[in-house]
Parts: structure tokens; sequence; C-alpha cells
């Protein structure tokens, strides 16, 4: 941009409040499109990041095991600590499905306390044909289910959390619905642990946590007080 | 030449209020449109969404789409064999129902099965008994339902189970639509609460 020689300086004043109201002008429209598209691209790159994470969690299923392991001596629901090989086993639990339904979910917390490796590869469930072991994802709002090919690693030391929106159990072929607090029988089929028998206890429809009712929603959002006594209509 | 001197440090100037005046209107902008997605507003370019159908409700009467005509609706997809996803849904759009109060009767709530061999309109009217009354469960054919799920481009694909069965892989987005039968907005299950109840608030508000 350069001034041409011009006879006064008012007339070069002139032109440069000429140009920079020129400038102002375009900067405005160039910069606020390339902002929204940089702040677009922005969120679309955190989105994915958020998305690899949840994906490496559920193949990982690996959580911080000093808070969870607590989760095993939660005693009100008759709960049960199964130990067999080197596996900890939190009080296993399900839900109260809709009536009709042909399967359930089965969740459970699992320390492998040993120095090997072990694997969750499966169980039984008195209510229930058939169990596999079962991965559930939501990714770009498409819910997946897979069964886990040759079961869930546990790693020495590691703690592996099935519940909902993850690993779970895949209870088959049921016969009937599990009841609100009638614990249900099965087991737990470890590779080198082998077959444990287990309670299952029952959580409320839709519950998330075994403690959490099914209001209390979203275990990842602690946000309890958001509901409940702002809707009086 | 002091002047000049004198007019091209202006213009620096100058040129610094431009590049802040295009961030802040950038920001304005971009504030703008966010403000309008948390509300709710209808997506650019949404104008009819979906795709018309008939289909079978769960008590076995004809649904015709035709009737969501001027009806504000959540729509979604799933089938009964499955163990997560569909049934809090369901549970959660009972709730979302129940706290809605008398706004509730301005949103229709389908659930569509992508599982049509296995649900059929008695197995939906059985497993929906657990659910507000008010939540339709709609089956078909194979072919009306793939017709129903590329017209609202969802996926719906089954997965084999090593015992000869099989589940579904599906879209599990719930699609708020306005009574203008524009996509208004959706629900995520990865979304709290507080959120969904507000979307769903709001869709009644303007229905």
């Amino acid at each position: 941009m350069k001034i041409r020689n011009s006879d006064s300086p008012t007339r070069q004043l002139e032109n440069t409040l000429k140009i920079a109201s020129a400038a102002l002008i375009l900067g405005a429209f160039f910069t606020a499109p390339a902002l929204a598209c940089e702040k677009h691209d922005h969120s679309k790159a955190q989105q994915t990041k958020v998305e690899t994470t949840i994906q490496s969690t559920a193949k990982d299923g690996i959580v911080v095991a000093e808070a969870k392991t607590g989760h095993s001596d939660h005693s009100s629901h008759g709960g049960h600590k199964a130990a067999s090989g080197t596996v900890k086993i939190g009080t296993p639990w399900t839900r109260v499905t809709p009536p009709g339904a042909k399967v359930a979910g089965g969740f459970v917390t699992l320390t492998n306390t040993g120095d090997t490796e072990d694997r969750l590869i499966g169980g039984s469930f008195e209510l229930a044909g058939r169990v596999e072991v079962h991965e559930m994802s939501v990714i770009d709002g498409v819910m997946r289910m897979n069964e886990v090919d040759g079961g869930i690693e546990l790693a020495p030391g590691a703690t592996v959390e099935l519940k909902p929106g993850s690993y779970h159990l895949m209870f088959m072929e049921l016969k009937a619905s599990p009841k609100l607090g009638q614990p249900v029988k099965g087991t737990l089929k470890f590779a080198n642990a082998g077959e444990v028998e287990v309670s299952f206890s029952v959580a409320e429809l839709g519950a998330k946590t075994l403690d959490g009712k099914a209001s209390a929603k979203g275990g990842d959002h602690h946000d309890h007080g958001s509901h409940g006594s702002g809707h009086n209509h | 030449m002091a002047q000049s001197t004198l007019l091209s440090r202006i213009r620096m100037v100058l040129w610094g209020l431009v590049a802040l005046a295009a961030v802040g209107a950038g920001a304005i902008f971009m504030g703008n449109l966010q403000e309008a997605a948390r509300q709710g507003a209808s997506l650019p370019g949404a104008s009819r969404f979906g795709t018309d159908f008939v289909l079978v409700d769960h008590n076995g009467e004809k649904f015709d789409s035709a009737t969501l005509k001027g009806q504000a609706h959540a729509l979604f997809f799933g089938f009964t064999h499955c163990p997560d996803i569909c049934p809090t849904t369901l549970l959660e759009m009972t709730k979302h129902l129940e706290a809605l109060g008398p706004k509730a009767d301005k949103i229709k709530v389908l659930f569509v099965t992508v599982d049509p061999a296995r649900d059929t309109a008695e197995q939906l009217k059985t497993y929906l008994s657990a659910f507000d009354p008010r939540i339709v469960g709609l089956t078909g054919s194979e072919g009306d339902i793939a017709d129903v799920a590329k017209g609202y481009r969802v996926i719906a694909q089954k997965v084999g189970t090593s015992d000869g069965g099989y589940t579904m892989n599906h879209t599990a987005t719930v699609f708020l639509v306005d009574k203008k039968g524009a996509l208004a907005s959706t629900l995520s299950w990865q979304e709290d609460e507080k959120t969904r109840q507000t979307k769903l608030e709001r869709l009644a508000e303007r229905s």
C-alpha cells in the first residue's frame, strides 16, 4: 500500500484514513470467517481427542486402582468378595430389565493382584442361556457392540471395570428378568484363576452404578443437584 | 517529512485497531453461533429432516409419518435385544417426559426398531410397558426399516455373535424434530441430564 505523491498533507491524511477504513472493513470480513474456521477446526480436533480417549479407555479398560478397588468393600448390597487365584473381584451386579428383554449386562470390577497376566473369558448367569464378554462403545453417535476376542486382559496390578457403556458381560437368552434386590447366582471364568462362583446384585432399571439410582445419571458428571427440585410443573 | 512519519505512525496504530476489531468481530460471531447451538436453534441448512414412512406401532396399528405434520417429535433408533443404551435412553426419555409435565404433550416420542425380525409389535409393546406409555414403538418389514434408516441417515448393522446369533450396531442419537419437520437439535447419552432436559424444554416451548 503505497501512498501516491500528493500535494497536500490533508490529502495524505485523507488517503491514510481511507485505506484504514477499507482495511478495517476488509479485515473484519476476512478474519471473522477465518477465526470461525479456526475455532471450528479446533473444536473438531478436541472432539477427536476426546473420542480417542474414550476408545482407548474402553480398549484398555484400566482405571486407577486405588479409588475403585474400594468399591468391593461395599457390603450394603450383600456384597460379595470372591477371590480366586490372584484376581480380586468387586461386587458383581446387573440390572432389572424391561419386560420381554432377552439380554442384560453384567458388571464387576476386577483387580489382578498377582504377578502374571490373567483374562476374563466368560462366565455364567443363572437366568441366562449364554454369557459372552462384550465391549460397547458410542463413537460419533453410533453404538457399537462387539464380543471381545480372547477375553478381557488383566495385566498384573491392573484393575478393569466392567460397567455400563464399556466392557460388560452379555447375558443372553434370558429366561426371566432379574428382580430388584434379589441376587442372581453365576460364575466368572478366568483363563488362569479358573471359574469363580459369584452372586450378581440387582440394581434398578437403567442404573449406572450398583449404588447409584438410575436418575443419578452419568457417573462422569457429578451433577446431582441439577435435576429434581427445578422442575415443578 | 515529519508529517509523513507521523502519518505512518497513525497508519500503524490504525492497522493495530483493524486487527483488534477483526478479532473482536470474530469472537462475537462465534459466540452467537455457539449460543444458537446451545439453545437448540435450527441447524443451518436443515429444512425437512428424515423421510416419510408408514410403519406399524406397538399396538399393531398403522403409523403414518403424515400424522407428525405440525407435531414436534423426538425420534431414535434401537432394539430390544440391547442391554444398555436402548433401555437407558427409553428410561431417560421417560424421566424427561415426566419432568416436562403438561408440556410433554407437545413432543411425540418415537422409538424405531432396527431389528424388526425380532422386534414384533407385540415384543415392542411388552418391552415398552416398563416406560412412559406415551412412547410409541415402531416396527415394520426389513425393507421398510431399512428405508427409514436410510432416510434418517442412521447406521444399523447386524453383527454376528459366536453362537450364530446377532446384535446390532446402530446410531443412538435422539433426533429432536420441530413442528415444521426441521432438525432442531439432538440428544446424546453422553450429555448430562440437565442439558438434555433443557433441549426438550426448548423444543416444547417452540411448538
